[in-house]
């Protein structure tokens, strides 16, 4: 057995039979004997009969899965092959004892050049067309599959999308590719259809044999070759039991969010757009713990107007109008500039003018956005959260100009809720240090951890070179938490957490023994964090919770959280 | 025979319309040419019909010879005159 290490670019494990995909090979000998001719012009007719019946295949195929339009190229391409002129110079280099091969190349390139020759875009997409054309007809000629119909673990440099259109996702079980990262369309593909893949493995993939035996790791990106029969029997347990996983997670979705001494933990959802709830309803979460409302301001050229915005969070309450949701003002500027507002460039964007500091300069636009929010109360349960608090200051100011806006409603009479929840983020850790005293001045916490980190540690999240400090397991993060939490309970509020660490079912046990009572995350986290609680006793995981207060690094932290979650489940 | 076509459609020579013009010429027996400018190709290749580059407004010539000469006229002339079918 031996390894390939490549890139994670789908979860899931599959173990199959390597297949290639199919490339022109291009040593080929191009020049025949006169006698040869004959022959050669029948390797071309049927293999362009080959093409046709392939391209046909392509047409429909495509057509089923991606609509007409999509495979309108296929028909096209179908048409060429057949088509007299391209037949016509074939036939001439064929007269001049070229192979077919060398001969359908050389047509190809020729056309392709004509073409390219021509003044518009479109023209120089058809250059590419009748390149596909030579391809095709050369790997045909090579015996290549004709048939396209790949199975089992698919090995190829790079899938194109018209690569892909030919594939049948229900025979193909892993993708391995030479060339590609998380982003590229082979990744999205896999994702989207639930088939592992490892990609960039460059030059390795040369050394996978058809017919060799693999493993295609998506978790962590790895190949096994060949492997010895003690190996493979580990993998088939793995997978039955990611199936079962998934068969187990499915059926907690309905299921409520508690510990097994009765506690209830909050599982809702972070969103970005009004068009999100339908996910959050689907995930078997209890309303949202962040929806960010740059959406409305970043696209646009002028502030949207008060309507637009009411309209939006309307829709948001009133897709779940009983159950909470947290409306985040406005966290521009920095890296997220607003056109309407211009400013200077700043030299640490994350440290600069953002978020409520921002708003505060410009109090129209956040007046306008509170005075929305306040009228769109009506629709639910909605609780306003400010971001980047980092002093009582701030906070107050930002409630004066919340209080200025509700006074504008009574006087001109329009509706809305006078007891509307507010809070604030807690992602400075100068907010974590007086967590007591914002305590007295708001309804909730939430705790942001991806600028919590980055602010406590000092280190860009995005700079690579700092990333060993860039990890919410950090022991100074977890006491910032803890403190957050112990001070928001003396004061009888609750607290939750929005950040990418409420997601991780790892520190779904540390999160809940500090007293977090709401955790919110992506949809696709939420069965997986409700599994997790609902194997929970609470006592235990205050227990725990102090105990890892007291360890000195991360590692240490993610090794004792490694051992509780071993005890469970999932 | 021989006949003069002007193309009136938006989009020319290209695309659906050529896959059309060659599609209508294959479905004859006799050989049609078409002559643009000096250049000329075979009226059944639609690679030879857009390697014409024929834009809206440009005047075809169009030379048949076999035995449904004037049938195949006729229908390429329709083609054209009812712009393929564009609005």
């Amino acid at each position: 057995m031996w390894k390939i290490k490549g890139i994670a670019a789908s979860a899931g494990i599959a173990i199959g039979e390597i297949m290639h995909m199919q490339e022109a090979v291009h040593d080929f000998c191009r020049q025949v004997d006169a006698s040869q001719t004959p022959a050669e012009k029948e390797r071309f007719y049927s293999a362009q009969q080959a093409a046709e019946k392939e391209l046909e295949i392509l047409q429909e195929r495509t057509a089923a899965t991606m609509g007409e339009q999509q495979a309108e190229v296929f028909a096209a391409h179908k048409l060429m092959v057949t088509d007299p002129s391209f037949v016509e110079v074939v036939l001439n280099h064929l007269d001049n004892q070229a192979s077919a091969e060398a001969a359908v190349e050389d047509a190809a390139n020729e056309i392709a050049a004509m073409f390219a020759g021509l003044d518009s875009e479109y023209m120089q997409e058809r250059a590419a067309d009748i390149k596909d054309i030579g391809k095709r007809l050369v790997r045909i000629l090579q015996g290549g599959t004709a048939e396209v119909n790949y199975t089992g673990i698919l090995a190829a440099q790079d899938l194109l999308p018209s690569d892909t259109a030919a594939l049948d996702l229900n025979c193909v079980s892993g993708f391995i590719t030479a060339l590609g990262g998380k982003t590229s369309h082979s990744s999205i593909l896999a994702r989207a259809a639930g088939i592992p893949a490892v990609v960039g493995v460059g030059s390795a993939l040369e050394k996978l044999k058809n017919g060799d035996t693999v493993v295609v790791d998506g978790h962590v990106g790895e190949v096994l070759v060949n492997p010895e029969e003690d190996v493979l029997s580990d993998y088939r347990l793995r997978i039955k039991n990611e199936q079962e996983r998934a068969a187990l997670l499915a059926s907690v979705g309905h299921l409520p969010s508690e510990t097994t001494d009765g506690h209830h933990i909050e599982l809702a959802c972070n969103i970005g757009t009004p068009g999100d709830m339908e996910k959050v309803i689907a995930a078997g979460a209890e309303g949202v713990g962040l929806f960010r409302t740059e959406f409305l301001f970043l696209d646009k050229t002028s502030v949207p107007t008060e309507e637009e915005q009411v309209e939006s969070y309307k829709a948001v309450l009133a897709a779940m109008p009983d159950k909470k949701i947290v409306i985040r003002t406005l966290d521009a500027g920095g890296d997220k500039q607003l056109p309407f507002i211009g400013g200077l460039p700043e030299a640490n964007p994350a440290l600069g003018l953002r978020a409520i500091r921002l708003c505060m300069v410009y109090q129209d636009v956040f007046k306008t956005q509170l005075r929305a929010l306040l009228r769109a109360s009506v629709a639910g349960n909605l609780h306003i959260m400010f971001p980047m608090i980092a002093t009582v200051d701030e906070l107050l100011n930002a409630k004066a100009l919340l209080k200025e806006a509700a006074e504008e409603l009574t006087q001109e009479g329009v509706p809305f809720k006078s007891d509307v929840a507010v809070g604030i983020m807690v992602e400075v850790p100068a907010a974590a240090a007086i967590a007591d005293i914002l305590a007295e001045e708001v309804d909730f916490f939430s705790i942001g951890t991806n600028d919590l980190v980055q602010y406590t540690m000092a280190a860009d999240r995005m700079n690579e070179h700092v990333a060993y400090l860039s990890d919410y397991f950090q022991p100074p993060v977890v006491r910032l938490i803890g403190n957050v939490a112990k001070a928001a309970k003396k004061a009888g509020k609750w607290v939750g957490m929005c950040g990418e660490m409420a997601g991780d079912p790892l520190a779904t046990p540390l999160l809940v023994g500090l007293g977090l009572t709401e955790l919110s995350m992506n949809g696709r986290a939420v069965p997986v964090v409700k599994h997790r609680i609902r194997q929970l006793d609470i006592k235990q995981t205050e227990k725990w919770a102090d105990d890892i207060l007291g360890l000195r690094t991360a590692a240490d932290i993610k090794k004792r959280l490694e051992e509780i979650a071993s005890a469970y489940e999932i | 025979m021989e006949l003069n076509l002007q193309i009136k459609n938006q989009a020319g020579l290209h695309a659906r319309p050529a896959a059309m013009f060659a599609q209508k010429a294959s479905s004859f027996k006799s050989n049609i040419l078409i002559f643009k400018e000096g250049k000329n190709g075979n009226a059944k290749s639609i690679i030879s019909i857009m390697g014409l580059g024929v834009k809206k407004g440009d005047t075809l010539l169009v030379k048949i010879d076999g035995p449904d000469a004037a049938e195949a006229g006729a229908a390429l002339k329709k083609l054209v005159d009812d712009k393929f079918g564009e609005e």
